[in-house]
């Protein structure tokens, strides 16, 4: 079954020849990272997480995100998402795969991770976060791999699998309640501290990574024979209309107990992200566009007749993949940092390096998932050619 | 028995990578439930600080304080390309902010425009349920349960900054860079310094504490205010210590009360 | 040898024990054109190969003597004895390291073999005798190329 990811296509390589180039000039620019520390990030004493923990916090949705094809398939038995539920597994562990490697490349001391699992703090939320993410790489690596086997074996998967793929449910929502978590205990930070944190994470992971799954499939059905099917795409679709709706919902939710409450504790920081604050602005031109993209995702996605069009479908969907990023990574990370607890406003940008790491980062994922997608649609073209 | 050569492998790898992964795991959990969190003081003292802001009035006199402050624990001076101490980098243990951004919650549109841009010291509040200690995934940073001081581990530090995320108070500095050629002083060679990438913040002297010495600011606050003394360190678990007299006679505030986090630095207005 | 194929169509039958895949499985120990020798003579050269440098240093004997290291004057005897120093003092500062910091205990260390007491800290006790790190400590550690992270932060006992 592996084999496949070792033949291919002209394409194929050129495509993970591409990745690797990425790949080297962030591991080149994160060899300078660790050699002058993390003074060549855009990060300050008063923003001390910025670009690559605004990355973690997208991922882990993306992630968790996967439970939106598992269930319907497994529970209700939604047979239309038979080929949309490997995607959606392969696009999880590359995504829990990139969230492992963007808090690794925060870490001031990288090597002294295991000091984690060496010395485990059980009232530490961050450490309940490494042990479900991993968990979760497991869980989908077990499960993708043996129900993909399966299928390339032509048999149904071994019975034990079932209560695995019962318990990748509630893990999954679990992954990104208790990313969630991290941020809304700390009584330090009211721009975090709201108990919608987790349910607003959740609602836009469901309107993300379904879109970054509509994206995969329609690639995946240009490029190769592997076709998830119209149904399931459309199904997709219909699930990020939703979740968008509810992830406006939340915010305007908490917008109104921001501006109407008053409470300067809770209003600095929203005033800062919407309106700027004291002269400071750099998010708001940001806020902007994402409010534009938001918009004008929810009203078009909301008509059927637009989401029945796929080349449209595939351009709002990555509307909402920009709009769900900005809010969500930049946005609420950096803002909960301002104004600092001696309330100051300290600006964050982030600098070339950073991008630089962040972009190999992301290429490493993108090489896991193009090559389980080549897996993925390999096993498929046997089973067919059988 | 007739099994393919894969599942055998794969067999025999999941038992070794679990045997391998668990045997040290549980030790080292084990090892942490011992540990425990050590949140409030059991039966040992709690260290306290008592800060008279009117007596703090003299520059000299808070400068005083950071100066030997971080001159005792090599804190370093990192400079920015113009000279000027990098607000973006800089360390700092002990310092001073006006009286309206250390006390959001006292300060008034009707307070006194004297007391609103008095500069008071701030520092580490030695919390009783301090949150950085809460949120530490490695227990880097503890409450001893001895005397109640928030300690900080720079050997099991990994940099992730959590801590800094929770602490409401703006105490602890991350290292940037290496701090080393930023220490413009000679390095005071009996104390370490930091190395990058490991979070810091002031420890009550517990070195100095060890020895029965007084916290260097508190020394160096008497000295330069000529004998009547800014600051007053003592064991507020003792009803006679001075501290918990002066506490008893002065009415006194804390930063932030309402978040629940318990200073034990205190404030005579 | 040809693989069964079915055709897309084929019920799926439920795993009953037999196999109903198309991967054969072979027992491991015999096949026909067995592999089973090529394997094990690889095994042995694999083997050998990564436990080189242990076989290698036993039969050569020491080519280079132990570097000298610039003892300290005035002082007879280190915290512990010279031998138990030269295989455990990573240990012993280890212990020190957790006494001091974790505990935060101020009991001053007891010699296991002279019964001395020291004060548990690198740079006032060890450092303090050993003053020149570069040629105590470093030298035999750059020859086995072992770079502690200690230095990151400890210093020497003297100023510089």
């Amino acid at each position: 079954m592996l084999e496949s990811a070792l033949r291919g296509s002209k394409r194929y390589w050129l495509l993970l020849g591409f990745w690797a180039l990425v790949i080297l000039a962030g591991l080149a620019a994160y060899s300078r990272q660790l050699s002058e520390g993390l003074t060549i990030t855009g990060m300050s004493r008063d923003v001390t997480w910025g670009l690559y923990i605004a990355q973690f916090t997208f991922l882990v949705g993306v992630a968790a995100s996967a439970v939106m094809v598992v269930l319907p398939y497994y529970v209700h038995n939604y047979k239309a998402f038979g080929r949309m539920v490997i995607l959606g597994e392969s696009l999880a562990v590359s995504a829990v795969a990139m969230c492992m490697l963007f808090v690794f490349v925060d870490l001031g001391q990288p090597r002294r991770v295991l000091n984690v699992l060496l010395y485990p703090s059980l009232h530490s939320v961050m450490f309940w976060d490494v042990v479900v993410l991993s968990g979760y790489l497991l869980l989908n690596l077990v499960i993708g791999g043996v129900t993909l086997e399966a299928e390339r074996q032509g048999t149904p998967p071994p019975k034990w699998v079932k209560p695995l793929v019962y318990l990748s449910i509630p893990w999954a929502v679990s992954i990104h309640t208790v990313t969630a978590f991290l941020f809304s205990g700390l009584a330090a930070r009211p721009f975090w501290m709201t108990s919608i944190l987790a349910p607003r994470f959740l609602a836009s992971a469901f309107a993300s990574g379904p879109s970054l799954l509509i994206l995969l499939a329609l690639i995946l059905r240009k490029f190769t024979k592997f076709d998830p099917g119209r149904e399931a795409i459309q199904k997709l679709a219909t699930i990020v209309t939703y979740a968008m709706v509810i992830n406006v919902f939340f915010v305007l939710v908490e917008l109104f107990t921001a501006l109407y409450g008053e409470m300067p504790h809770h209003l600095h920081p929203f005033e800062y992200l919407f309106l700027g604050l004291d002269g400071k602005s750099a998010l708001v031109p940001w806020m902007r566009v994402c409010e534009l993209l938001t918009v004008g995702c929810v009203v078009l996605l909301l008509i059927p007749q637009v989401r029945r069009q796929e080349g449209l479908l595939a351009v709002l969907c990555v509307a909402v993949i920009a709009a769900i990023w900005i809010e969500k990574g930049m946005g609420m990370v950096v803002t909960g940092f301002v104004p600092s607890p001696l309330g100051k406003i300290t600006e964050y940008v982030p600098t070339a390096p950073e991008i630089m790491i962040t972009l190999g980062v992301y290429a490493i994922g993108f090489f896991l998932l193009s090559v389980f997608c080549k897996i993925v649609v390999g096993v498929r073209e046997r089973v067919e050619m059988a | 028995m007739h099994e393919s050569r894969r599942s055998f492998l794969k067999r025999v790898g999941c038992v070794a990578l679990g045997a391998g992964c668990a045997g040290p795991l549980f030790g080292a959990a084990g090892k942490a439930v011992e540990e425990g969190l050590g949140c409030g003081a059991s039966g040992g003292k709690q260290w306290g600080l008592v800060i008279d802001i009117p007596k703090c009035r003299r520059e000299e006199v808070r400068r005083a304080c950071t100066a030997a402050c971080h001159r005792a624990h090599n804190v370093p001076e990192i400079r920015d390309a113009n000279g000027q101490i990098s607000s973006k980098e800089e360390i700092k243990w002990i310092w001073s902010e006006k009286f309206e951004d250390a006390f959001p919650d006292e300060a008034h549109p009707y307070t006194a425009a004297a007391l609103k841009d008095q500069p008071v010291l701030v520092l580490c509040n030695h919390c009783t349920h301090p949150p950085c200690v809460k949120v530490c995934p490695t227990a880097a940073t503890w409450k001893r349960p001895q005397d109640g001081i928030v300690m900080m581990d720079m050997h099991r530090c990994i940099g992730c900054r959590y801590c800094i995320a929770a602490c409401p108070y703006g105490a602890r500095s991350f290292n940037w860079r290496d701090p080393r050629p930023y220490l413009h002083a000679a390095i005071r060679p009996e104390y370490p310094t930091r190395t990058k990438g490991v979070v810091e913040k002031c420890n009550f002297c517990e070195e100095r504490l060890r020895d029965g010495l007084e916290p260097a600011c508190v020394e160096e606050a008497r000295k330069a205010s000529g004998g009547d003394p800014p600051l007053t360190f003592g064991d507020l678990s003792d009803p006679d210590s001075a501290i918990s007299r002066l506490l008893s006679e002065k009415p006194t505030i804390c930063r932030r009360l309402s978040l629940g986090t318990g200073p034990n630095v205190f404030y005579i207005v | 040898m040809s693989e069964k194929m079915g055709t897309g169509s084929e019920p799926l039958r439920e795993n009953t024990g037999q196999t109903a895949c198309r991967e054969v499985p072979v027992p491991i120990f015999s096949r026909a054109r067995s592999d089973t020798p090529k394997i094990i003579v690889g095994l042995a050269v694999a083997l050998v190969a990564l436990t080189f440098p242990l076989w290698y240093a036993l039969a050569a004997g020491r080519s280079e003597p132990s570097p000298a290291v610039e003892l300290p004057s005035g002082v007879s005897q280190c915290v512990e004895p010279k031998d138990t120093m030269k295989a455990h003092h990573m240990e012993l500062l280890r212990q020190w390291q957790l006494a001091v910091v974790r505990e935060g205990s101020n009991e001053p260390y007891v010699s296991h073999a002279y019964g001395t007491k020291c004060k548990m800290s690198l740079t006032k006790t060890c450092l303090g005798c050993h003053t020149n790190r570069a040629n105590f400590c470093d030298r035999c550690h750059s020859q086995v190329n072992v770079q502690p992270a200690c230095w990151d932060c400890h210093n020497e006992s003297k100023e510089k």
